[in-house]
């Protein structure tokens, strides 16, 4: 966790605005139940939420699994999330603490599939 | 790698099929014996027919959705996790996405799912967990909402077959009823996917990586799931081996766990069962009845106490022991009339059971009843001598008695002790007629330093005397060895790292634990056993 505050900064571009760049660490990237967990805590918030990876430009709902996982973020992936609307802060914060925070280390069973 | 091995020896019998097998990597558990069943490729081809359209498919992938969490809802935790992603990927109005552009270019609804899917499967392959496996998810989702599309019934293999194919879709797996057995032999396949996972939770045996192998449908085949064989036609010979695989991949897990010494389950109530690890746990070495059933206690029916017995009984392979009502003492019964003025020292255990013989018949009947089916035991609580054991066996077969003209199933279980009372432990080779010993630490050190285990107070006092119960417990292990019996330790001190020290010096190997001590207790033991 101490690893965040080095390389992850949360930047309020405007009101109702968040964007979150940093590098992921989890061991075998945004994978099946990974992108399970990260869609299903993008959903939950009422903001429009993206995401870019490696600086592509290219800019995918985070909300569908369908193209989280078409992203293929692995270990070593520079991750922009950007929020915008309702809760945009609080959105990119959770998005990027899951992350970061090797799903919550709850792979066990992920580790096989 | 996968290689044939053609087996040298000739059947004695030149009608006998010869034997032949084959090698690949062996996953789940045990071996299976059984007739074959050959799924088709679970690609499956689609059917191309131009009238269907752009609704059809948005229509057959909800269909396959409700499917799936149909199937999540009746799963357990972790085959419900396996399923998450399918369901969570069906519900993403993305994943149609290229289908439908397809469509929209003149395809045929099937045809344009089929592609689409297949594209993704190219995409995924290997992806982000870097073992190179197809994504059997992703067929699975492909093939679930082709079936549906195309009104082509899913594969359904009997139950107790052997499923052999290139692959096999994890709902597949999930749907299919495993409870006479079965086994899978895949000539793809991998031990990181779903499906060997969800293998090896269920025991199902099963070998992949086989490459070319030929096998017929209905032809009897041997999976054996600890070495990677597959045997077709196995002789006596195959399944010996099967068996002494299976005996040494027991015993290796066991010894890997806990070295020399076994542990078993403490329960006191239904939702005790999961907290145990099976692929450590022996069996249940105790089951405290007075706890099970609430606010009924010992007053519940018979019916309710087989149902609940029962459960139990199922949980682990090994034995389960369950002791008898232990009332008294220190865990009085409301509304018995009488209050004893010492009552540890009174009208406790099977004192008491025998003083109030109707609450023992109803649990004897249940007991009997669920001993037709289990292998359990049945503990007596306070057991000071041994005519206390022939009376509850004469109550046990009176209630046989009725039970045989009611015409209901029951068995006589084995029955064994509680050792608790210090002349009872001493006097051990006098109880020729207990089929089983289990110390109860607790009581048994309150009785020997004459101070209440609820006292904390005398706590210190109990704890120098330890060396007395050690001398004790030893004494106990021989008499038990001696008569040839089992003999195993609940109470605290199985439960705790000093405890288990000691009670592993007096020549303990049975342990008996309760779920919170349960896997501290495992590890302290696998650490020693490494070392």
């Amino acid at each position: 966790m101490s690893d965040m505050h080095t390389h992850v900064r949360i930047d309020i571009i405007a009101n109702n605005e968040a964007l979150v760049e940093f590098v992921v660490t989890h061991g075998t990237g945004i994978h099946a139940r990974p992108a399970v967990m990260f869609t299903k805590l993008a959903r939950s918030f009422p903001c429009v939420i993206e995401l870019e990876v490696d600086g592509s430009g290219i800019w995918l709902n985070a909300k569908s699994i369908v193209k989280v996982l078409a992203a293929r973020i692995r270990k070593g992936s520079t991750l922009k999330i950007v929020a915008r609307g309702v809760r945009a802060d609080e959105a990119v914060h959770a998005l990027c603490m899951l992350v970061e925070g090797s799903f919550g280390e709850g792979m066990s069973h992920a580790g096989s599939g | 790698m996968p290689e044939v091995a053609e087996d040298v020896a000739v059947p004695a019998d030149p009608t006998m099929p010869a034997s032949r097998s084959w090698v690949g990597q062996g996953g789940g558990e045990g071996w299976f014996v059984g007739p074959a069943y050959l799924a088709v490729d679970v690609m499956l081809d689609p059917v191309v027919d131009p009238s269907l359209e752009a609704d059809d498919l948005l229509e057959a992938i909800a269909l396959a959705a409700s499917e799936i969490e149909a199937v999540m809802t009746a799963a357990d935790p972790l085959s419900a996790g396996v399923l998450e992603f399918q369901a969570a990927m069906l519900r993403d109005t993305e994943l149609a996405q290229p289908a439908l552009r397809r469509i929209a270019a003149g395809d045929g609804a099937a045809l344009a799912w089929a592609a689409a899917m297949d594209d993704y499967v190219a995409a995924f392959q290997d992806a982000g967990d870097g073992r190179g496996a197809r994504n059997m998810d992703l067929v699975d989702i492909r093939n679930r909402v082709l079936a549906t599309l195309c009104g082509v019934p899913r594969n359904s293999f009997p139950a107790g077959s052997v499923f052999v194919g290139e692959d096999m879709e994890p709902s597949a797996f999930l749907e299919h009823d495993w409870s006479e057995g079965g086994a899978i032999a895949l000539s793809g396949g991998s031990l990181a996917s779903h499906v060997s996972m969800l293998a090896g939770s269920r025991g199902i045996p099963m070998v992949c990586g086989l490459g070319d192998f030929s096998i017929r449908l209905g032809q009897t085949a041997l999976v054996d799931g600890s070495d990677g064989r597959v045997v077709t036609d196995p002789r006596d010979t195959d399944l010996g081996l099967a068996r002494r695989n299976a005996g040494r991949a027991a015993d290796g897990r066991f010894r890997a766990a806990t070295g020399a010494i076994s542990l078993s389950a403490n329960i006191n109530q239904l939702g005790d069962l999961e907290l145990f690890d099976p692929s450590v746990c022996a069996g249940i070495g105790l089951v405290r009845t007075e706890f099970l059933f609430g606010a009924q206690g010992p007053f519940a029916e018979e019916e309710l106490q087989l149902s609940i017995y029962r459960q139990i009984a199922a949980r682990f392979p090994g034995p389960t022991w369950i002791r008898l009502f232990d009332l008294g003492g220190d865990k009085p019964l409301p509304a018995t009339g009488k209050i004893s003025r010492n009552p540890l020292l009174g009208q406790r255990g099977v004192r008491f059971l025998l003083a109030q013989p109707n609450l023992l018949r109803t649990q004897a009947r249940a007991l009997l009843r669920t001993a037709a089916e289990f292998d359990i035991g049945v503990t007596i609580p306070m057991v000071t001598v041994p005519e206390e054991i022939e009376a509850v066996r004469a109550i046990f077969l009176e209630e046989t008695a009725g039970l045989d003209r009611a015409g209901v199933a029951h068995a006589m279980p084995e029955i064994g002790m509680m050792v608790e009372v210090p002349a009872a432990a001493l006097m051990l080779e006098r109880f020729t007629n207990a089929d089983f010993f289990s110390i109860g630490t607790n009581d048994l050190l309150q009785y020997l330093t004459a101070a209440a285990r609820d006292d904390g107070g005398m706590h210190d006092l109990q704890q120098k005397a330890l060396p007395a119960l050690a001398k004790l417990t030893s004494a106990c292990v021989t008499a038990a060895d001696q008569m040839g019996k089992r003999l195993s330790v609940c109470g605290d001190l199985a439960g705790d790292p000093a405890g288990v020290a000691m009670l592993s010096a007096a020549g303990v190997r049975r342990l008996s634990i309760g779920p919170a001590q349960f896997p501290r207790i495992v590890t302290l033991l696998a650490e020693s056993a490494r070392s």
